[in-house]
């Protein structure tokens, strides 16, 4: 892994500073760009490049060691918490955090997996390709359930931002007019099979 | 991509890389090792080789009589065809070596309950081990634990489950299982949504399907 960093020291002065280049931060340092702001993006992790940074790319599975699994004695001592996404296998392991590297604790009685990802593209280099809109149930699932506050924003609020986006990105699916599923901008579909 | 993975990287080459850093993480511990070569090239070393004899002796995890009789069901459960079966391409030495690093002992029970099950049957049955009774009979027996029959417990029916799992994913994952027998292509590319099948004729294997 590469541990250079692209900018050492700068007096430059930006317009903008986006901290983290995760899927939320490449997005806002997208839009500054094309908008014409001098953008600085801060983040944390290592540099990672395409294609060099990627042992897990293109492996056929006969050339990993446990064939897309990973040990028990290295998940047992690096990965105890990271280990329970699912994307977690032996060809992502090293875009996860090290448990052992970055201990924390909770209060007791309560748990949280700390899913963590510290580098160029955050999360993003883990995402399994999925894109859902939440909904208004989720927006104010703390009230209905009964547990804190709500966010401070609604689905109405978001809806035209997730438009935007995925018309960017390309999201395929078919329109099913669920509340609970908002329908996203989709792609046309794929072609049918023959029958 | 794909052409650096052709059949002769797994031939001397490959063997003298992989003596190559099994001395060298001997000498300066895996880490350093792993440093110095690069990932690709400790995945590649590391990883589970087909041997041609691993029933002739004891594994990391089973006895060799245990072996044995893996090799056995491996050969039943994917038997050789134009293409080399289960236990042609070492799936019990694979899954020996696998349930050893990456399973507890709870799956590692699994299997050896049914193997020792297999073997009690056989013996009731049969008045001998299960890998001196002909296919045929091996075949009966497999089937019949399969049902709920005589001899057998639905607890027995899912450990062979987990074990026929296992040799599924061992097959499928070697590189007969995934590039003969199955299609592999690393990067497939776009959607078409028809292609005749006679112009493949097999199906696609893809690292999703492993899991």
């Amino acid at each position: 892994m590469n541990d250079e960093l692209y900018i050492k020291e700068s007096s430059e002065i930006f317009d903008a500073i986006v901290v983290g280049s995760g899927v939320a931060g490449g997005w806002a340092a997208k839009e500054f760009c094309e908008k014409g702001f001098k953008t600085l993006m801060i983040e944390r992790g290592r540099v990672v490049e395409h294609r060099e940074d990627y042992p897990g790319e293109g492996v056929p599975p006969w050339h990993q060691t446990y064939r897309s699994r990973v040990e028990n004695l290295l998940l047992e001592r690096d990965y105890k918490v990271q280990q329970q996404c699912y994307a977690f296998s032996d060809a992502t392991k090293h875009f996860f955090g090290n448990d052992r590297e970055m201990p924390y604790s909770t209060a007791e009685g309560t748990e949280f997996s700390w899913i963590r990802a510290n580098q160029l593209g955050g999360k993003s280099l883990l995402w399994h390709r999925q894109s859902y809109r939440l909904s208004e149930h989720d927006f104010r699932a703390n009230s209905l359930d009964g547990h804190g506050t709500d966010w401070p924003i609604g689905y109405k609020d978001l809806a035209p931002w997730y438009s935007h986006v995925e018309k960017h990105a390309g999201i395929c699916g078919t329109p099913e007019n669920l509340p609970q599923l908002p329908d996203s901008e989709f792609l046309p579909p794929f072609e049918m099979s023959a029958p | 991509m794909n052409d650096q993975y052709d059949k002769t990287s797994l031939q001397p080459d490959n063997w003298s890389r992989r003596r190559f850093f099994t001395r060298l993480s001997a000498v300066v511990g895996i880490a350093a090792a792993v440093q110095l070569l690069g990932g690709e090239a400790i995945s590649t070393a590391l990883a589970y080789s087909p041997q041609p004899d691993s029933a002739s002796s004891d594994g990391k995890l089973f006895r060799q009589q245990q072996m044995q009789i893996l090799r056995d069901i491996c050969a039943q459960v994917i038997p050789q065809t134009a293409t080399p079966g289960a236990a042609e391409v070492d799936t019990h030495g694979f899954i020996d070596n696998q349930l050893f690093h990456c399973y507890g002992t709870t799956e590692q029970q699994q299997v050896k309950s049914i193997l020792a099950k297999i073997e009690r049957i056989s013996s009731q049955r049969y008045g001998q081990a299960f890998q001196a009774v002909d296919q045929a009979q091996q075949l009966v027996l497999l089937e019949e634990l399969e049902k709920p029959a005589d001899g057998f417990s639905q607890q027995d029916r899912e450990n062979f489950k987990f074990l026929k799992g296992q040799i599924v994913f061992g097959y499928y994952t070697s590189e007969v299982g995934a590039s003969e027998e199955l299609v592999y292509l690393a990067m497939p590319g776009g959607f078409k949504g028809s292609i005749p099948y006679k112009s493949i004729g097999k199906a696609w294997g893809s690292m999703r399907s492993y899991y």
